[in-house]
């Protein structure tokens, strides 16, 4: 079992790891400019608008998308809190059945 | 279920909220931001394949050498499975609203997950319809691996050889580099697993209160 454990962790670990060496050549797009905004035509030399996907960068600009964050993980914990007392719940009756 | 679970359970969860909201995502044409939900309606179908297939487990174990514990057991597993194919199905919806332009769209993979929810409905409408226990817990054991026979080529075959519009599918294998970017990887396994867990957690939580009611029950029965 112990084995299993630190397989699992380390796995978890890696998986955070490569994350982050993942995402830090990245960084430049915090800035908000996309690779593929500009693209300079080879033949003709004029500077044109590529094809710009949208995403919704004015949201996170403004940091608001931190509201959406703060919601979503007060909900997340709020049931995950609740998964806990009910486990808790169900163990506290087991030993109370127990010592019966 | 083993108590540091349940903690990385919440742990990678909660991380995963935070990195699948913040953190940056490829920018893809027509799913543009809402490629993010790849971090938190796909994981709902991993749960729910790896909870059917748990389910299936038991039953195949309950067919060789019968018993209420391992009956008692598909059947969690199936339930919870079920719920987290309800939500997978749900924001599918939502998603599919927003992108596909409406709710339901017909698309292959929405019908063969429709069917394959219908199909693991109607192993509790067979559950329900026979009162003989162990007569139940036998064919619902056999349905039970039909349902998850029927379950593989609905989702994951039937969806790829025809034209689906889920990104993933229609001729295409599973997420390649156009739908999964290396960036969103670690995230959407953490994902995965924490919802695998909390699935595993909520099974455990049944199976002990189902305990429970039968101890509770053999008590009032001595007393009568």
């Amino acid at each position: 079992m112990k084995k299993i454990k630190a397989i699992l962790v380390t796995i978890t670990l890696v998986f955070c790891a490569s994350f982050l060496k993942a995402d830090t050549p990245q960084i430049d797009s915090l800035t908000l400019r996309s690779p593929s905004i500009t693209k300079v035509d080879s033949a003709t030399s004029v500077v044109k608008k590529s094809e710009f996907i949208e995403m919704a960068d004015r949201l996170r600009a403004d940091g608001k998308i931190y509201v959406v964050v703060a919601i979503i993980l007060t909900i997340l914990g709020g049931v995950l809190t609740y998964l806990i007392l009910l486990d808790r719940k169900i163990g506290k009756l087991e030993k109370a059945l127990k010592n019966r | 279920m083993k108590k540091w679970l349940k903690v990385a359970a919440v742990v990678i969860l909660i991380f995963v909220h935070f990195g699948g909201l913040i953190f940056m995502v490829p920018r893809r044409e027509i799913v543009n931001e809402t490629i993010r939900a790849v971090y938190f309606h796909v994981p709902m179908w991993f749960g729910m394949v790896y909870l059917f297939s748990a389910s299936v487990y038991y039953s195949i174990r309950y067919l060789k050498k019968p018993s209420p514990d391992l009956d008692r057991k598909s059947v969690e597993y199936a339930n919870i499975g079920l719920m987290f194919g309800i939500l997978g199905i749900l924001t599918g919806m939502i998603w599919a609203y927003y992108a596909w332009g409406d709710f339901w769209h017909g698309d292959p993979k929405q019908n063969g997950a429709a069917i394959t929810l219908l199909v693991y409905l109607a192993y509790f409408v067979l559950r329900g319809s026979v009162d003989n226990e162990e007569q139940r817990a036998r064919l619902s054991a056999v349905y039970n691996i039909f349902a998850f026979a029927a379950m593989v080529p609905l989702i994951f075959i039937i969806p790829r050889i025809t034209d689906s519009l889920h990104p993933g599918n229609g001729g295409n294998p599973g997420f390649n580099q156009y739908d999964l970017d290396n960036r969103m990887r670690p995230i959407f396994y953490l994902s995965n697993i924490g919802w695998i867990l909390i699935g595993v957690w909520l099974v455990s939580l049944r199976l002990r209160l189902n305990v429970l009611t039968e101890k509770i029950n053999e008590i009032e029965d001595e007393k009568n």
